[in-house]
């Protein structure tokens, strides 16, 4: 079973995700902000993936992404935005191999997010 | 040896050469005569010899035939006397052609004799018995010639001999002779034989061949012919011409005179040939040289060889020398005749050795009297001690020239003042021949000459200070450069300017001066005023505004209280030109000379009229510099005004346009040459009413500034956003003659605030966006999750549908809001517009065909491609298109036009909807602006934002109840992107 982490630091967004990955089968690990990320990056070595919330206090989404590097985490990522400036993240983490296809604009379509994932996962 | 002499010893010579080869001919022609003369002499010889032998022959024959004879042996014998006159009779001796016989016995005694002379002939032979006996002592014939009486006889005797003794052995039995008389008949016919003549003379008398007898071809030879006793006789001289010879000789003649005519005329024509072509020319040519006459050679000119190449050269050397002598004659005429200098000539030792009238006028001595001296005694006492003769010579002699200017002395003993110079000559060679001396009495010339030096120096004076006052700027320069130039050039002592101070104390002011001064000025008070200290040449002039000449500072009562400061620093007379303007004198150029009276008229006049133009000068000077001041504040004005980015404009007060800056051309886009002469109302932008303007002429009218913010309308249709301030332009008189209007182009201030106001809008619309989204995407994702709950009931469900959907509804204003803030910045490329054009009415026409819309499309091809985000562009096509349908409820036509438009690519969209009033046009792009019920406002906000980020144009043009026409003008060269 794939691990999931998901990361926001809305607690009800991070539920909602939980809820739904869990009922298509994922084991999902939830952060509420970037410092527990982190700090479940550093300990969890399950983690096949991660949905990021990129607009956070204190640590936001490229500090998460930084740590991920750091402690040499390879695993995909999901990024997700509530704001058109997600333009300007792409410009940073063009280099991490990201695209424009790995943002998802709030509010989500569950089924796309599901969509997503699986193909992030190579799930056919 | 001349030419000519050459030329006849040549011509002797040939004459000479010829004359031996006519001798050696002649020699030898008359050697092959003599040889032939003495062959045919020979052969007469021989021929005469033979001549006699025949005619001796029949005596000879007759003389041995009876001599030998029985028969007459027998007669001698038997002395039968009638057998001797039977044998022996007259024609016997016809037959022999002999004269005589006669027969003797042994005993010498006659026996017999016959003859056939005339008169009594020799009974015996004429000789005596002995001589007879001597005779045939030793021989038996003989025979020999003897003189008679009847003349000459040839004789021959012989012994008579029996016929058998034909030896004449036996003893001699009688003897006989037989004669023959050589009469003139017998020698005529020798003569006649012999074809010449034969002459008897004396056997001593000799014939001699001579020249003549040569010449003639006379041939003699001689014969002896000798007696009984073998002694000569007589001698006979045979001579006869040779006919043969005689012809030669003459033909010989004949052709030796030819050859020599021929030879002769050969030499004449040779002596011609040099003679006309040599020795001729060379005669007229040395005539000429010698005559110096060039008419000796004038008919030679033409010809065409040496000569005429030498006679050319001899004509100009004649002309030359002509030349030469003609300037000679005449610098030698020159130099006599010449009155004004002295000219003579020195020998090496400084003696004189010629003498000119000049010289005898200058120095009184006449040539006869000086020539011979040495050249000092011209000189002074003083200078002929110090040996200044002696020295000018040496200087002469070692520079070649030397000039001196000095005291000389003439012969009375008075002296004068020369100009003297030495010319030392050397011939070709380098030796010195001697000196030329040329003196001049400069006595005259050297006063005035001092003269004008004076006048010159004042008129450079003044030259120098007219120069200055042409090129002078500044005033304070001017006076001094004047000053120094009196002094330095006008050499004077001092010179300065004073100016009159208007005040009560009536200082005269020193402000310029040059020359030796020494504090003189610091510390003499001058004033102009009537009072002592002002009645000194200063002040005076100043006072009375004339000039004033203080000829004697020693004696000039005038001059007393400066007299003593004066005479320190060596001032003897000074001058006083007052300084003239407008009628008012404003100062004094005063002059100070180190010598008295040294002012003559002519050099005041002249220092008057220097015043004069230095008062002008200043004058004008100052005249200039408020005038340039006035210019240059003008031209900072215009500059002001031509440079500035403010618009200002200048009218009458008719409101006509007079002026328009840079700053109005380049905002309005109409060029000044336009404007002028129209009024404002060309930049009229329509945007304000009738009201309006009347409140802005009321205002100005009436002597007020107006000022507002105008819209007002460039000449491609743009408005632009002006703040103006119109002042009315007031004369002296009170009344309003232009206005003056400045506008300030605030356009882009506006422009920039808009988007200002836009950025911060789209700040708050992100800040928003993040805010808003957070709490829909809580809303959604839990209606998702609840919809994903099998258990709800269809209506919960549909409700719930209507949550997500109305959630991304949100999300999506809220997209377009963000992109109307922050357009993004998609891919740009090169696009065919029609092509996109295209792709979006292919979209949306069935769609429009619905609401009975219809799209006609107006594409012209061969659009330039334009760079340009596709799809932000399409975005902003359909939301055009969309609100044409919007405005078309009940349907309608839209239709699209695509065209170039100078730099632009021009695209229109036109429906024939509801149209737009002004109000609604003015705030189409405003964001949440809208006219229809469901609309967000944001549709033409994006659409600006995107075609304002393309560095395009987007405007609408509406017509209530007829229509809008949306019009974007795309850059076909995309800048910045």
């Amino acid at each position: 079973m794939n691990k999931i982490l998901v990361v926001d630091d809305e607690e009800r967004i991070v539920d909602i995700t939980e809820k739904f990955l869990k009922m298509n089968g994922f084991d999902v690990v939830k952060a509420i902000g970037g410092e527990e990320a982190i700090r479940i990056l550093s300990t969890d070595t399950q983690i096949d993936l991660m949905v990021l919330d990129m607009k956070m206090p204190k640590v936001n989404g490229l500090g998460v992404m930084q740590k991920k590097t750091e402690l040499g985490k390879k695993f995909p990522v999901l990024l997700l935005t509530g704001s058109i400036d997600a333009e300007k993240y792409l410009e940073v983490l063009k280099d991490k191999g990201f695209t424009a296809e790995d943002i998802l604009y709030k509010p989500i379509d569950l089924s796309v997010l599901l969509e997503k994932v699986k193909q992030k996962l190579n799930i056919a | 040896m001349k030419i000519r002499t050459k030329l006849y010893l040549s011509l002797s010579l040939t004459i000479i050469l010829f004359g031996i080869i006519f001798v050696v001919y002649g020699f030898i022609q008359r050697e092959s005569f003599v040889g032939l003369f003495i062959n045919e002499a020979h052969e007469k010889e021989v021929i005469f010899d033979k001549i006699l032998i025949l005619k001796g022959a029949p005596l000879e024959t007759f003389t041995f035939d009876y001599s030998y004879w029985d028969e007459m042996v027998n007669f001698i014998a038997n002395e039968n006397e009638s057998w001797a006159k039977e044998m022996i009779n007259t024609s016997v001796l016809t037959n022999y052609g002999i004269n005589a016989i006669w027969l003797y016995k042994t005993d010498y005694s006659l026996l017999y004799s016959i003859d056939n002379l005339k008169d009594n002939g020799f009974k015996e032979v004429p000789l005596n018995k002995e001589i007879i006996n001597s005779v045939f002592l030793h021989k038996q014939l003989c025979h020999f010639f003897l003189n008679t009486s009847k003349g000459l006889m040839e004789i021959r005797g012989a012994t008579i001999h029996p016929t058998l003794d034909v030896e004449r052995k036996t003893p001699s039995r009688g003897y006989i002779f037989a004669a023959k008389l050589w009469g003139k008949e017998y020698i005529d016919e020798l003569s006649r034989l012999i074809g010449g003549t034969i002459q008897i003379t004396n056997p001593e008398e000799k014939t001699v061949v001579s020249n003549q007898s040569l010449e003639k071809a006379i041939i003699t030879f001689s014969r002896i012919l000798t007696d009984w006793n073998e002694t000569p006789l007589i001698r006979l001289n045979i001579r006869f011409e040779s006919y043969g010879l005689k012809e030669f000789n003459h033909i010989f003649k004949q052709r030796f005179i030819i050859f020599i005519l021929f030879a002769g005329s050969i030499l004449v024509i040779i002596l011609f040939i040099f003679t006309r072509w040599i020795s001729m020319p060379l005669r007229k040519i040395s005539f000429a040289l010698n005559s110096k006459d060039p008419s000796y050679i004038a008919s030679l000119k033409r010809h065409n060889d040496e000569f005429g190449d030498i006679l050319l050269m001899i004509e100009n050397f004649l002309k030359q020398e002509e030349i030469l002598r003609k300037s000679e004659e005449q610098f030698r005429l020159v130099v006599e005749e010449t009155v004004d200098y002295a000219i003579f000539m020195l020998d090496s030792d400084g003696r004189i050795v010629s003498w000119n009238k000049g010289a005898e006028r200058i120095k009184g001595y006449r040539a006869g009297e000086i020539i011979g001296k040495h050249f000092s005694a011209f000189y002074t006492s003083e200078d002929i001690q110090r040996g200044k003769p002696e020295e000018e010579l040496k200087k002469a002699r070692v520079e070649g020239r030397c000039e001196d200017e000095g005291w000389r002395v003439r012969k009375d003993g008075s002296q004068f003042l020369a100009n003297a110079i030495i010319t030392a000559l050397y011939d070709q060679a380098g030796n010195l021949r001697g000196f030329s001396k040329v003196t001049r009495d400069i006595t005259k010339r050297k006063k005035s000459e001092d003269e004008l030096y004076r006048l010159n120096r004042a008129l450079k004076t003044i030259s120098e200070c007219n120069q200055t006052l042409v090129r002078a700027t500044n005033e304070s320069n001017l006076l001094h450069e004047i000053c120094r130039n009196l002094v330095g050039v006008g050499g004077y002592r001092l010179a300065w300017v004073g100016f009159a101070e208007q005040n009560e104390k009536k200082i005269v002011r020193p402000v310029a001066q040059a020359g030796y001064e020494e504090g003189y000025l610091e510390n003499l008070n001058f004033t102009w005023s009537d009072a002592e200290l002002g009645h000194g040449p200063t002040g005076t002039s100043i006072r009375m505004g004339k000039i004033c000449i203080c000829k004697n500072v020693l004696t000039d009562p005038r001059f007393a209280p400066w007299r003593d400061e004066a005479i320190k620093r060596g001032y003897a007379s000074s001058i006083a030109l007052p300084m003239t303007a407008e009628g008012r004198t404003f100062g004094a150029l005063n002059i100070y000379a180190d010598e008295l009276d040294a002012f003559d008229e002519q050099e005041v006049s002249m220092l008057e009229e220097l015043t004069n133009d230095l008062a002008y000068g200043i004058f004008a000077l100052r005249t200039h510099s408020e005038r340039e001041q006035a210019q240059e504040s003008l031209k900072k004005l215009h500059s002001a005004i031509e440079q500035t980015a403010d618009i200002v404009v200048i009218t009458n007060k008719e409101g006509v346009i007079e002026y328009v800056n840079p700053a109005f051309e380049k905002t309005t886009g109409y060029a000044k040459e336009i404007a002028i002469g129209q009024t404002p109302r060309i930049i009229k932008s329509g945007k304000h009413d009738q009201r309006f303007y009347e409140m802005l002429w009321k205002t100005i009218l009436s002597g007020n500034v107006f000022r507002d913010t105008l819209i007002n309308r460039r000449k491609n249709g743009e408005f632009y956003y002006a703040e103006k301030a119109i002042t009315p332009i007031i004369d002296k008189e009170g009344n309003i003659t232009h206005f003056v209007s400045t506008d300030k182009d605030i356009t882009e201030r506006k422009e920039i605030e808009k988007t200002q106001r836009l950025a911060q809008l789209g700040e708050l619309v992100a800040d928003m966006a993040h805010e808003v989204n957070n709490p829909l995407m809580i809303i959604s994702g839990n209606a998702q999750l609840s919809l994903l709950d099998g258990t709800l009931n269809e209506e919960i469900k549909s409700n719930l549908k209507i949550i997500h959907e109305e959630c991304n509804r949100a999300k999506d204003i809220i997209q377009r809001l963000l992109k109307f803030s922050r357009p993004s910045k998609g891919e740009r490329k090169g696009t065919d517009i029609n092509q996109s054009i295209e792709s979006v009415t292919k979209l949306i026409e069935h769609q429009f065909s619905l609401s009975n819309v219809k799209i006609k499309k107006d594409l012209k091809y061969d659009l330039p491609a334009i760079v340009i985000d596709e799809k932000q562009m399409q975005e902003v096509f359909m939301n055009l298109l969309n609100n044409a349908r919007d405005a078309m409820p009940e349907g309608g036509e839209i239709i699209i036009n695509t065209s170039l438009d100078g730099e632009y690519c021009k695209i229109e969209m036109k429906d024939s909807g509801v149209g737009m009033d002004d109000k609604t046009l003015a705030r189409v792009f405003e964001p949440f602006f809208t006219t229809k019920e469901k609309g967000t406002g944001l549709g033409l906000s994006v659409c600006f934002g995107i075609i304002k980020a393309h560095n395009g144009k987007i405007e609408f043009k509406s017509q209530l109840q007829k229509g809008t026409t949306a019009h974007i003008w795309l850059p076909i060269k995309a800048e910045g992107v």
